[in-house]
Parts: structure tokens; C-alpha cells; sequence
């Protein structure tokens, strides 16, 4: 059980992770990378432990009992992070590394980007589902037309049934006379839809994949200006977009009042136009593609990527 | 014969979509690897053939130019939505006047239609024709299974399926990433030679379906191929088919089970939940006494005799 538990952890998904890599490797190109399988039982000694703690074992599983003994340190199997300038193909959960900067546009650090939030293969449907959705939830709604019985007066019959010499009318607000009421108007209403969360989760991905794609991702150590001052903030955002050809920007902190960036960020960005400020939590699809870049300081990138880990649904013990 | 290990992989789906972006959704029953690979574990051939699929469903390629992703860019996939119908809205539309109703009458207007069958007071088809045939209340149906299909499910090592979970690991694959916690099942599903496959087996593979009656019978489709030994205990066998099962170095008894008993055999755990004792055997009535080699018993012997 301590071993179940020492390898529940990030160990164990990161060692699945670099298996089903080679594997897919080994498929790709059937010829080379044979070397690979040879390095892989050790990790599945490791997995294997959890199947057989679990489960009553037949022969095979005692034998890969006494292989579960071997802990293996699994970082060393995985692929390693490459920079983000050799990223050259999209889509394949490939983990990033990316210079941090500080408010002057000094590279300061790196940080790894994970590749299950930050490199999914960008898929144009499901994020113009999640901006429908979104956009759809955020309409009011609050339309109304007047229908006839809703229309003032027309109580009285207009003229007799007969002998007018003209058509039979009940009412001067039936919807074909003038001023009359309207047919199946618009009526108040939500006009949100739902979306499944998987679906928004895998959009928010889709979003951040694309602009780090576009290298319109910035991670930053922080976004608190000098000063609370339009002055410093657009000075900031003048250096942290030197190379841009426009200044649009999203800029996302921790929270409302993170030390990172909070109410001071927000004071002094206020009055700039194509910049936006935003905390980690409220992050979405829409706001990153509103605007051309996106930053992100090492605590919010830091939360944001547990967040996306964090399972929707605990899974269920039977598939 | 070849042993091979037969997979039942089900990956939970994974959590953010993804895999069923990139065609992990469905993986059931991968195939086997190969006696040369008979060393690998079956996990990690289940794995491969996971990237092998995953691969080839493939994330995008690599645009030659790098195009932004930007609000307006956006669309669904092509089909993915259909555009309501509008009717009566205009001669146009082809739906106009009568709206696709037709003209008058009850079938046009809203609210309830004339049940299925109706046909306005006049006696209906269903009651104009004649009774034909006759149900027999004495019949016993069993539920066929041809040789050709037996032998299927043996080379594909589907048979039986209750086998001992051998792994039972946590991963959730996302691509190449995992992500999150899952549950990957490994089912040895090589055939026993040391016991006797019951109709249970039969029924728990999937060999036969939901539907039994009053047991299982051999026929002989597929005889001239059939090349298993394989021992079997089913409620009925055709010559054919047994000639053909001894031809190969097997055997089949027949066994009797009425239907209380064949429920027992197909599922004892029903009787465990409720707390009951699984039933005595019941003997053929008198009509069927010698159709059958043994009374079948609760639970089955399952080891193979030298009569047998």
C-alpha cells in the first residue's frame, strides 16, 4: 500500500506518459527506436505494482509482484522538455521550456510548460463551440415584442361582420393590420446553452496551445507595476511587447489580489485600451483570443496548469 | 497451439476530451502481440497499439505558415450542425402553406394522432388476416452455436473471459501525456486446458448472447476447419459437431439443466446476493430421459474425466 501510494503520484502518470510516447514512437518508425522498448520494463515493473495489490494474482501476477520491488526513478525515462524554440510540431503533449521575464523584458528564469495544457493539438471546433457557448450565456436576453393581445386597446370591432362591403375584422391590433401585435415575437429569455466540461477544460487548453504555438506566450515573474501608475504600466507593456506589432494584450495574475499583480495591476491598466487584466481563475477562451498576446506570471501559470490536471469527475473504479 | 494473451483494454475516457480528439476514445479488445514479443508485457503491448491508434489519428500537421488563431477564424467542422427546418414561411421553402402537413383533416391539425394501426374504424390489417400456426407451450428452443464461431473466440483467446485480472493500473492517457488517473484492464484470456467450458464460459465471453432458453447446442458449421481441443459441457450437440470436436482431441457432454438450473450455472452470483442457495439439480423429465449424458450439475465439475 506505501508503494501504491509513493507511485499514485505524478511518478506514475509521468512514467505512462513516456511509455505511451515510445510507444508511439515505435509505431511511427518501426525500424529505429527498438532501443527504447528495451528501457521499458522497469517502469512496468513499477505500474505493475498497483495491479497486483489490487487484485488476486495468478502465476504471472506473483512474478510481477516480486519485479514491483524495483522503484525506478521515472524522470529519467521521461522525454525531456526541449525549448520552446524547437518546437516545431504541434499537437503532440510535448512539455516546454520558456524563458520567464521581469517587467523590463529581462529574462530572469525558465519554466516548463506542460504539454497535456500547453502544447494539445489546437482544434478550431471546439473553440468556436466554447466562444458560442460563452458568448451565448453572456446575451441577456431581454427582448420583447408585443403580441396582440399585448397591444393597447383594439377591444371593439372595428366594423360590422356584414354588410360593409368590406373584410371581416375583429380587432384593428390582429398582426396584419397597422400597429397591430407581432407573431411569435421575441420574448425574454436565456439563451445560454450548456457545454460539457470537458469541452470548455479541453477549449481552455485549445486556447493557451495556440498562443503558445503563435510564441504569443509570455510568462513573466510577476506583473505588479513600479508604481500604480498608467505611465509605469504602459511602460511595461511597451517593453514586454517590444517586437509586437500590436499591443494587445491579456494579462493574467494569480488572483484579484495577488501579490503578482492584484489591484494595483488593475488601477494602473485601467485606462489602457487593448489591455486587459484578468486572474488565473477566470481565465477563458474568449478574453485569450479577444486579445493578440497573453501573459501569464509564474503563479498563475503555476495554478492554472494544476487546475487543468485536477480530474473532473473522481474516476470510477470499474472502466 | 499458440498461446495468446488477449487484451481487454478499457482506458477510461480521458478526462478533457482529448483522447477522443485524437481517437483514444474507443479501445477494446486490442490485438494480441505476437508468440515473438510473448516476453512483453501485455500492458505495454496494450499501450503501443494505444499510440499505434493514437498516431494515426494524429495531431495537426505542421501548417507551412503559422496561422494565428484568432476569434475570427473560428467555425465548427463542416456538418456538424444542421440548420433548422422553417415551415410556413412561404411557398419558397417548399414548406409553406400547409406546412408539410398536408391538406386538412385530423393528421394536420395539432395534438394527439390516430394510434399506430388505426385505420379509422375499419377493421384493421391486423385483424382481417387469419390466425396462422400455432405457439407451443412444450417447446424447448436452445440457442445454436456453430463450430465456426466456437473456434473464433478460442484463437482469439476470448474464451472464457473470467480470468483473473492479472493488471489493474491507474493512468489516463492523453496523447502522450497522462494526465490523470484511469483503469486498465488486463484479462488473461487464454483458454483453460485443464477444465471443461461450461455454458457459462459461453455466456460470459459474449459467445453466446443474452438469449439461451434452455441451453446451448453444438452445430456443425465450420466442421471441416474446426482444429480446438477443447472440452465442452452444453446442453446439446449434432453429429457433425461432435465428430468434428472428437476429430480434433475433445470432447462434449451433454448435460440437462432446466431453466432455473442454467440460470444457477450462467449466474450464481444472482443467488449469492440474494442470500439463496443455489438450486439442486433437476433431471431431465421422462420425455428427454437418454438425450442427455449427465444431469448438469451446481455448481459444474469442471475437470476433465477420463470419460469425458
Amino acid at each position: 500500500m506505501a508503494l501504491r501510494s509513493l507511485l499514485a503520484g505524478p511518478l506514475l502518470k509521468r512514467a505512462a506518459a513516456s511509455l505511451s510516447q515510445q510507444a508511439a514512437a515505435v509505431s511511427s518508425s518501426s525500424s529505429s527506436s527498438l532501443a527504447g522498448l528495451q528501457a521499458l520494463p522497469a517502469a512496468w515493473a513499477a505500474l505493475r505494482c498497483l495491479g497486483t495489490s489490487a487484485s488476486p494474482a495468478a502465476a504471472a501476477a506473483a512474478a510481477a509482484e516480486a519485479a514491483a520491488e524495483e522503484v525506478v526513478d521515472l524522470a529519467d525515462i521521461l522525454p525531456p522538455p526541449i525549448p520552446i524554440e524547437q518546437h516545431q510540431e504541434q499537437g503532440y503533449y510535448q512539455d516546454l521550456v520558456v524563458p520567464v521575464y521581469d517587467l523590463e523584458r529581462r529574462a530572469v528564469g525558465s519554466y516548463t510548460l506542460g504539454g497535456d495544457i500547453f502544447d494539445v493539438p489546437i482544434r478550431r471546433d471546439i473553440l468556436h463551440r466554447v466562444v458560442r457557448w460563452q458568448l451565448a450565456k453572456r446575451q441577456q436576453g431581454t427582448h420583447k415584442t408585443l403580441g396582440r393581445s399585448e397591444v393597447r386597446g383594439g377591444g371593439k370591432k372595428p366594423r360590422p361582420q356584414k354588410g360593409s362591403g368590406r373584410s371581416r375584422q375583429g380587432t384593428i391590433r390582429a398582426p396584419q393590420w397597422r400597429g397591430g401585435g407581432v407573431v411569435h415575437g421575441p420574448v425574454p429569455r436565456s439563451h445560454a446553452h450548456s457545454l460539457p466540461k470537458r469541452v470548455r477544460r479541453l477549449g481552455l487548453q485549445c486556447a493557451l496551445s495556440a498562443k503558445t504555438w503563435e510564441r504569443r506566450l509570455l510568462i513573466v515573474e510577476g506583473l505588479r507595476p513600479a508604481e500604480p501608475k498608467t505611465k509605469a504600466a504602459l511602460a511595461h507593456v511597451d517593453a514586454l511587447l517590444a517586437d509586437a506589432p500590436r499591443r494587445s494584450v491579456l494579462l493574467c495574475d494569480s488572483s484579484k489580489t495577488g501579490e503578482d499583480g492584484g489591484e494595483p495591476l488593475r488601477r494602473s491598466i485601467a485606462n489602457l485600451p487593448w489591455v486587459d487584466a484578468i486572474p488565473q481563475q477566470g481565465l477563458n477562451v474568449y478574453s485569450i483570443l479577444q486579445r493578440d498576446y497573453l501573459v501569464l506570471t509564474r503563479a498563475a501559470a503555476d495554478l492554472l496548469t494544476e487546475r487543468l490536471r485536477r480530474p473532473i469527475k473522481p474516476c470510477s473504479e470499474t472502466p | 497451439m499458440q498461446r495468446r494473451a488477449s487484451l481487454l483494454v478499457s482506458l477510461a475516457r480521458a478526462w478533457s476530451g482529448t483522447a477522443a480528439a485524437s481517437g483514444l476514445g474507443s479501445l477494446a479488445a486490442l490485438p494480441a502481440p505476437s508468440s515473438s514479443s510473448a516476453a512483453a508485457s501485455p500492458v505495454l503491448a496494450a499501450l503501443q497499439a494505444a499510440g499505434r491508434r493514437w498516431l494515426t489519428a494524429g495531431p495537426v500537421a505542421q501548417a507551412a505558415e503559422r496561422e494565428f488563431i484568432t476569434l475570427n477564424a473560428l467555425a465548427d467542422n463542416p456538418g456538424a450542425t444542421h440548420a433548422p427546418k422553417r415551415v410556413g414561411r412561404g411557398i419558397g421553402s417548399g414548406l409553406g402553406k400547409t406546412s408539410g402537413r398536408g391538406h386538412k383533416g385530423q393528421k394536420a391539425r395539432n395534438g394527439r394522432k390516430p394510434r399506430l394501426g388505426f385505420e379509422g374504424g375499419q377493421t384493421p390489417l391486423r385483424l382481417r388476416v387469419p390466425l396462422r400456426g400455432f405457439h407451443n407451450p412444450h417447446g424447448r428452443w436452445y440457442r445454436p452455436l456453430n463450430l465456426d464461431t466456437l473456434q473464433q473466440w478460442v484463437l482469439d483467446g476470448r474464451l472464457p473471459k473470467d480470468r483473473v485480472i492479472t493488471m489493474k493500473v491507474r493512468l489516463w492517457i492523453v496523447g502522450r501525456s497522462v494526465v490523470g488517473e484511469g483503469i486498465l484492464w488486463v484479462l488473461d484470456g487464454r483458454l483453460p486446458k485443464d477444465r471443461v467450458i461450461t455454458m457459462k464460459d459461453l455466456r460470459d465471453s459474449n459467445c453466446v448472447g443474452r438469449k439461451m432458453g434452455w441451453g446451448v447446442r453444438l452445430l456443425g458449421r465450420g466442421a471441416g476447419r474446426f482444429s480446438q481441443p477443447v472440452h465442452l459441457q452444453v446442453s446439446g450437440v449434432s453429429d457433425s459437431a461432435r465428430a468434428a470436436i472428437e476429430k480434433a482431441g475433445g470432447s462434449v457432454t451433454t448435460v440437462y439443466y432446466n431453466q432455473l438450473g442454467l440460470r444457477a450455472l450462467v449466474k450464481p452470483d444472482w443467488f449469492a446476493a440474494k442470500g439463496r442457495q443455489l438450486p439442486r439439480p433437476a433431471r431431465p423429465p421422462p420425455k428427454l430421459e437418454g438425450r442427455f449424458d449427465q444431469v448438469g450439475e451446481l455448481p459444474p465439475r469442471t475437470e476433465i474425466t477420463a470419460a469425458a
